[in-house]
C-alpha cells in the first residue's frame, strides 16, 4: 500500500442541486488568502503526520479537486495549492491533478489558467443530455452550452471525464440509449461516471420522494438502464473498471482508485476525510470539521483542529476493504485480508458455486452481471459488521 | 397446627379478566397481610409475562388470617385461578385442594364461557360456592339483570350473590364473612396415616424444588422421612412452608392445610401432580384420587436456532415442566431446522407462554414450526398412530384413513354479532348442536374440528364479535376426516416443517395461502426462488419469489465509506434471522407465520 493521493474540498457551488448531498453550500463572500492559508496549514499538518510515520518519501500520484465547485475558485489559488504542494511532496511523475468542473462558459475562460497551474484532468458535471433532465436534475446549464463547452475544453485539457446521472424518471429507457450513443459518437472523451440517481437522505430530492411528489423508476427499469448504459459503453471501447466508472485503456481515475483499493490518501477542505496506514500497520482515519466557517477558524490558528483521529480496528478495516475493492471489476486483493474472520464461508461457497463471485489470482471479485446488487452480496458474505 | 374447623379453602374462580387477581388483592388487604407500601395490582401475578400481559397463568395460594364478627381467627387459604381456557387444567387441580369456590361474576358482563365451565367444574368437584358479582363501581354495570342470569343459564341462587368492587374494595367484609359461615371447614384427621395430595411444584433457584401440597390426613412435619407413593421413592423434609403471600416457615402441617415443602428432590419425574404424599415408615394404603391427568391437543417443533443449545433447550424444558405438567415434549428431528422437540400444549395461549418463557427465562433463541392437532391413523396393517407432526403422515398407499379431534364448543354472543359467529362457525366446518338465548345475548353450542381452531379462530371471533364473544371448549371426540398432506417445495425441495394436514376440500385453496404468504415472508434472493404446494406428486398452488433487481451505492468514494458501513453494519442488524435451506434463506419466523392463514 504505497500510494497516496491528496484530496482538495471547495465546498462552494452557484446554487445548490436537488440531489446533492456533498457538503455544499451556494457561494458567499470569502477571502482567498484565509482559504490559501487554511488549506496550506492542514496540507502541512498531514506532511508531519507522515514523517512521524517514517512515511515522508512516498510519492504523490494524484490530488483532486473536489467540491462543490471548485472550478469556482480563482486559478491562482488553485496554483498556489499546488505549489505548496509540490514544495512538500515528491510528485509522480504521471501525477494526475484532477479539478471538477461545471460545463458553463464561465469554466471555459478559466480553463487555460488551470491548466497552467497544473490541472492535466477536469471531471465536468455534464449530467444530463437533453434539456429536459437538466431542468428535472436542477441544473443551470442547459445541453447546448454544455456540448460546446466540452468540445472547446476538450482542446486545451485532452483529459477529461464526464459526469452523468440518469435512470430518472423522466427519462424513457430507448431514448436514453440513443442519446448515450450519440453522445459518445460525438466526444471522443477518455472516461464516464454514469451514476443512476440515488435518492439521499437531507436532500429536496429526499422531501419531495417522501410527500409522493417524487416519482423514481422501478427497480426492474433500474436494472435494464443499468445493463443497457453498461453495454453501451462497453461497445463504444469503454472498458468497466468499477460499478459506474468506464475509461478509454489507461485513462482510468487514478485518485478514485486510491479509494477502491484502500490505499493512502489526506483530505484537505471542510469534511474531508483521510485514511492513512500508520507505521504499526493500522489504518487511521482524520476528519475535518464540516461547516467551512468551523474548518476554516480551526485551521487557520498555530495548531490546527481536527473533528475526530481514530484507528479503524482491524476487522472494520478489513471489511472497508471488502467493500470497497468488489467495487471494482478486478476484484479485491485477498492478500489485504489477513484477518477476515468476518467472512461468512458457507454463504461465499454458495454464491461461488451459482457463478455469482468468483476468485481468481487470489482475487475476489463480483461477477460484473451481479453489480447490481453489490450491497445484498458484501453483506451476504460478512457474517458481522464491528463497528469502528 | 392450625384447627381444623376454623380452615376454610376456596379457589376464586371466574371468565377471563372478571377480576379474580384484583379481589385477591382485596381480601389480602382486608386481612391485612401486606402493608399498603407492599400492594400492588394483582399482586399474586408475579411473573413477569402474567403482568405484562395482564392475565394469570398459574393459580396461586395464600395464607389469610381473618377475625370474623364471631371474635374468632380463622385461617382461608385462598388459590387465585387463571381464567384463560388454555389454563382450565390448573384450574382443576386447585380446585380439588378446596372445599368451596368463589365464583365471580362481572356485573357489566355477565355469565360467559369461562364462567360456565368453571362453575361447572366446581360443582363437579362438590364445591360449596359463594358468588359474588364483581366491578358494581362500573357504569355499565348492571347487578340485578345478571342475577337473573346466575339463576337462569348457572341455576344458582343470583339473589344471594354479594355485589362488591375489587377495585374500591365495597363489600369485601361481607364476602369474608359468607366464605367463613357457608364452606364447610375441611375434613381429615391428625391421628391417621399422612396423606397429601401433590398440587403443584416448581423449581426456585434458591430453594430447589418446591413442592405445593394440600393435607388430607395426618401431619407432615420438619425432618419426616416421606414418599411419593406414585414413584415410591423418598425423601426428608428439609422445610415447610406457607405463602403469606410472603414465604412463611412451619414446622408442621395438619389435615386442612396447604403449604409447600422442600425435601432436596433431585428428579423431576418424582413430582407428579395428583400424586400421594405419605410417610415412609408408617405408610398409607390408600391413595387418593388424583387428577385426570392433561392431555395435550396442539402441537408444534421447537429447535434451537444454534444447534449447540439442544441440551440447554432440552434442560429448560424439564425444568418448566416441573411447574407445568400439562405440556410434553419428545426430541425430534427436521431436515429444514435440525435437532429440536415436539411439544405439547393444552392451546395457543398455553403454546405461546412456554415459547416466551423459554426465550425469557432460559435466553434460548428458538425456532417453532406452526402449530397442528394431533391425529389417529390407522394404517393399512391395522396398526393405529397418533401423529404429532404432519410430516410424518405415511405414503397414502399405507395409510387406511386419518381420523381427526373434534371440540365441543360454547360461545356467547350478542344479538347482533350471531350471523358473523354462525358464518365463521360455518367456515371452519361447525355443526350446530344448540342455540339458546340468556337474555340478549346468544348461547351458541357447536361441534367444531379442532384443527379448524386451533390457529386463529379465537382472534376471528373476536374480530367478528368487535371483543364481544366469550368461547370454550372441551374436547368431544376423534372422527373420521377427509384429510390430506399438503407439502410445502422451495425450489422443488420439500420443507419438512412447513407440512401440513387439512381438509381435502380446503387443501387447494389453503395452499395457495401458504404460498402467498410465504411470498410475502421469504425476502427476494439473489437468483429466482420458486414456491409450491402439493398433494403428492400433483402441484396444486404455485408462486415465484423474483430475484433482488436493485441493492447497490450508485457512488461511492473517499468520504463514504465510514457512512457506508455503518449503513451496511445497520441493515445486516435489522435483517431476519434465516434458515438456510438449500441454497434459500429462509427466515426463521416463516416457519411459524407461514401457516397462519
Ligand atoms: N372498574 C373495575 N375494574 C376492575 C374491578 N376488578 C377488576 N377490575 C379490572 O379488570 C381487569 C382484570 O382484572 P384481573 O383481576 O386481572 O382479572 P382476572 O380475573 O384475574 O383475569 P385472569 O387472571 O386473566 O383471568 C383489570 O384491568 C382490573 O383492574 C372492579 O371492581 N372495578
Ligand atoms: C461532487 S459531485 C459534483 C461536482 C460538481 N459540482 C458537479 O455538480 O458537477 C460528483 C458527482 O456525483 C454525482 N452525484 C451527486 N449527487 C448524486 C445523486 N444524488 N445521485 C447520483 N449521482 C450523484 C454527480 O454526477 C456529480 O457530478
Ligand atoms: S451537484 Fe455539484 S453543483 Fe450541484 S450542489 Fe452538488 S456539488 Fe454543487
Ligand atoms: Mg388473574
Amino acid at each position: 500500500m504505497n500510494k497516496l493521493g491528496i484530496y482538495i474540498h471547495w465546498p462552494y457551488c452557484i446554487s445548490k442541486c436537488p440531489y446533492c448531498d456533498f457538503n455544499s453550500h451556494k457561494i458567499q463572500n470569502y477571502d482567498p488568502n484565509e482559504w490559501l492559508s487554511a488549506y496550506e496549514n492542514q496540507i502541512k499538518y498531514f506532511k508531519e503526520y507522515l514523517v512521524s510515520q517514517n512515511l515522508k518519501n512516498i510519492k504523490l500520484s494524484s490530488i483532486f479537486f473536489g467540491g462543490g465547485t471548485p472550478s469556482l475558485m480563482p486559478p491562482k489559488l488553485v496554483e498556489k495549492v499546488l505549489l505548496f504542494i509540490n514544495k512538500l511532496f515528491n510528485f509522480d511523475k504521471n501525477i494526475e491533478i484532477t479539478l471538477e468542473s461545471n460545463p458553463t462558459n464561465l469554466e471555459l475562460n478559466k480553463i487555460s489558467d488551470f491548466k497552467s497551474a497544473g490541472v492535466n484532468r477536469v471531471s465536468l458535471g455534464v449530467q444530463g443530455l437533453n434539456d429536459t433532465d437538466l431542468k428535472y436534475l436542477g441544473r443551470l446549464h442547459n445541453a447546448s452550452e454544455t456540448f460546446i463547452v466540452l468540445d472547446l475544453m476538450q482542446k486545451i485539457i485532452n483529459n477529461i471525464s464526464v459526469d452523468l446521472i440518469y435512470a430518472l424518471s423522466c427519462q424513457n429507457l430507448e431514448i436514453w440509449n440513443h442519446e448515450l450513443q450519440t453522445f459518445l459518437k460525438n466526444f471522443s472523451i477518455k472516461h464516464l461516471s454514469a451514476y443512476q440517481l440515488v435518492i439521499e437522505k437531507g436532500t429536496k430530492f429526499y422531501h419531495l420522494f417522501n410527500r409522493g411528489e417524487l416519482k423514481t423508476v422501478s427497480d426492474n427499469l433500474y436494472k435494464e438502464f443499468y445493463f443497457s448504459t453498461k453495454n453501451i459503453l462497453k461497445d463504444n471501447k469503454f472498458d468497466q473498471y468499477e460499478i459506474s466508472n468506464f475509461s478509454k485503456p489507461n485513462f482510468f481515475s487514478k485518485h478514485n482508485t486510491i479509494y477502491w483499493k484502500s490505499d493512502n490518501w489526506i483530505g484537505i477542505g471542510p469534511g474531508a476525510i483521510s485514511r492513512i496506514w500508520n507505521n504499526k500497520k493500522e489504518r487511521i482515519e482524520f476528519e475535518n470539521f464540516k461547516k467551512p466557517e468551523t474548518w476554516l477558524k480551526n485551521c487557520l490558528q498555530n495548531k490546527i483542529n481536527l473533528k475526530k483521529i481514530l484507528t479503524i480496528n482491524l476487522d472494520a478495516s478489513e471489511q472497508e476493504i471488502l467493500m470497497m475493492g468488489l467495487r471494482l471489476n478486478e476484484g479485491v486483493d485477498l492478500n489485504k485480508l489477513q484477518h477476515r474472520t468476518f467472512l461468512n464461508n458457507d454463504a461465499m461457497l454458495h454464491i461461488q458455486k451459482q457463478g455469482i463471485i468468483n476468485i481468481r489470482k487470489n482475487k475476489l471479485m463480483i461477477n460484473e452481471n451481479y453489480f447490481n446488487v453489490h450491497d445484498y452480496i458484501v453483506r451476504k458474505i460478512i457474517d458481522n459488521y464491528l463497528s469502528s | 397446627m392450625e384447627d381444623i374447623k376454623k380452615i376454610r379453602n376456596f379457589s376464586i374462580i371466574a371468565h377471563i379478566d372478571h377480576g379474580k387477581s384484583t379481589l385477591a388483592d382485596r381480601l389480602i388487604q382486608e386481612c391485612g397481610a401486606l402493608q399498603d407500601r407492599e400492594m400492588k395490582e394483582q399482586v399474586l401475578d408475579n411473573m413477569d409475562i402474567e403482568r405484562e400481559r395482564g392475565i394469570t397463568i398459574k393459580a396461586q395460594t395464600v395464607r389469610l388470617k381473618y377475625r370474623h364478627d364471631d371474635g374468632e381467627t380463622y385461617t382461608l387459604n385462598l388459590i387465585d385461578t387463571p381464567g384463560h381456557v388454555d389454563f382450565s387444567y390448573e384450574v382443576s387441580r386447585s380446585l380439588s385442594a378446596c372445599e368451596g369456590s368463589l365464583l365471580i361474576v362481572d356485573s357489566s358482563q355477565g355469565v360467559e364461557a369461562q364462567t360456565l365451565a368453571n362453575v361447572y367444574q366446581a360443582i363437579d368437584a362438590d364445591h360449596e360456592i359463594v358468588t359474588v358479582l364483581n366491578k358494581i363501581d362500573l357504569p355499565a354495570s348492571e347487578p340485578e339483570r345478571i342475577k337473573k342470569q346466575i339463576d337462569e343459564v348457572i341455576g344458582l341462587p343470583g339473589e344471594e350473590a354479594i355485589e362488591v368492587s375489587a377495585k374500591t374494595g365495597a363489600g369485601i367484609k361481607s364476602v369474608l364473612s359468607s366464605l367463613v359461615e357457608k364452606l364447610p371447614p375441611p375434613q381429615g384427621k391428625i391421628d391417621n396415616q399422612l396423606k397429601a395430595m401433590l398440587i403443584d411444584s416448581w423449581f426456585d433457584p434458591y430453594l430447589g424444588i418446591l413442592i405445593l401440597v394440600r393435607i388430607v390426613d395426618g401431619k407432615l412435619f420438619k425432618g419426616q422421612k416421606i414418599r411419593f407413593m406414585s414413584t415410591g421413592s423418598s425423601y426428608t423434609v428439609d422445610s415447610l412452608g406457607i405463602f403469606t403471600p410472603k414465604i412463611l416457615n412451619v414446622e408442621s402441617m395438619g389435615p386442612g392445610e396447604i403449604g409447600f415443602f422442600t425435601a432436596s428432590v433431585k428428579t423431576v419425574a418424582d413430582c407428579n401432580v395428583g400424586d400421594t404424599i405419605t410417610d415412609d415408615k408408617k405408610p398409607t394404603n390408600s391413595m387418593l384420587d388424583g387428577f385426570k391427568p392433561s392431555i395435550p391437543v396442539v402441537f408444534c417443533g421447537l429447535f434451537p436456532t444454534d444447534s449447540a443449545d439442544f441440551s440447554d433447550l432440552k434442560d429448560a424444558l424439564e425444568k418448566l415442566s416441573l411447574n407445568d405438567s400439562s405440556f410434553s415434549f419428545e426430541a425430534e428431528t427436521s431436515a429444514a431446522l435440525g435437532f429440536g422437540f415436539r411439544c405439547g400444549f393444552l392451546g395457543l395461549l398455553h403454546m405461546e407462554i412456554i415459547r416466551e418463557r423459554l426465550t425469557r427465562e432460559f435466553n434460548l433463541e428458538l425456532i417453532s414450526t406452526a402449530p397442528s392437532v394431533v391425529y389417529e391413523i390407522k394404517k393399512v396393517n391395522g396398526e393405529i398412530v397418533k401423529l404429532h407432526n404432519p410430516a410424518d403422515l405415511p405414503d397414502a398407499n399405507n395409510l387406511d384413513h386419518i381420523q381427526e379431534p373434534w371440540i365441543t364448543a360454547t360461545i356467547f354472543v350478542p344479538d347482533q354479532y350471531l350471523g358473523s359467529v354462525l358464518t365463521l362457525c360455518t367456515e371452519r366446518r361447525g355443526e350446530q348442536v344448540d342455540l339458546s338465548y340468556v337474555g340478549t345475548r346468544a348461547m351458541l353450542v357447536y361441534k367444531l374440528p379442532l384443527n379448524e381452531v386451533v390457529f386463529d379462530f379465537y382472534d376471528r371471533l373476536k374480530s367478528v364479535s368487535s371483543g364481544y364473544a366469550s368461547f370454550d371448549y372441551q374436547f368431544d371426540k376423534y372422527r373420521l376426516g377427509d384429510l390430506v398432506k399438503v407439502s410445502i417445495l422451495v425450489n422443488g425441495d420439500q420443507v419438512d416443517a412447513l407440512a401440513m394436514i387439512t381438509n381435502k376440500d380446503h387443501a387447494e385453496k389453503r395452499g395457495r395461502a401458504i404460498c402467498l404468504k410465504l411470498k410475502e415472508l421469504i425476502p427476494r434472493q439473489l437468483f429466482k426462488v420458486a414456491l409450491q404446494a402439493a398433494i403428492g406428486s400433483k402441484v396444486i398452488a404455485r408462486e415465484t419469489i423474483s430475484a433482488v433487481r436493485k441493492d447497490v451505492t450508485a457512488k461511492c468514494y473517499g468520504g463514504d465509506i465510514s457512512r457506508k458501513r455503518k449503513l451496511l453494519e445497520k441493515q445486516k442488524a435489522g435483517k431476519k434471522k434465516m434458515r438456510q435451506f438449500g441454497q434459500v434463506e429462509i427466515p426463521q419466523n416463516a416457519f411459524f407465520e407461514a401457516l397462519k392463514i
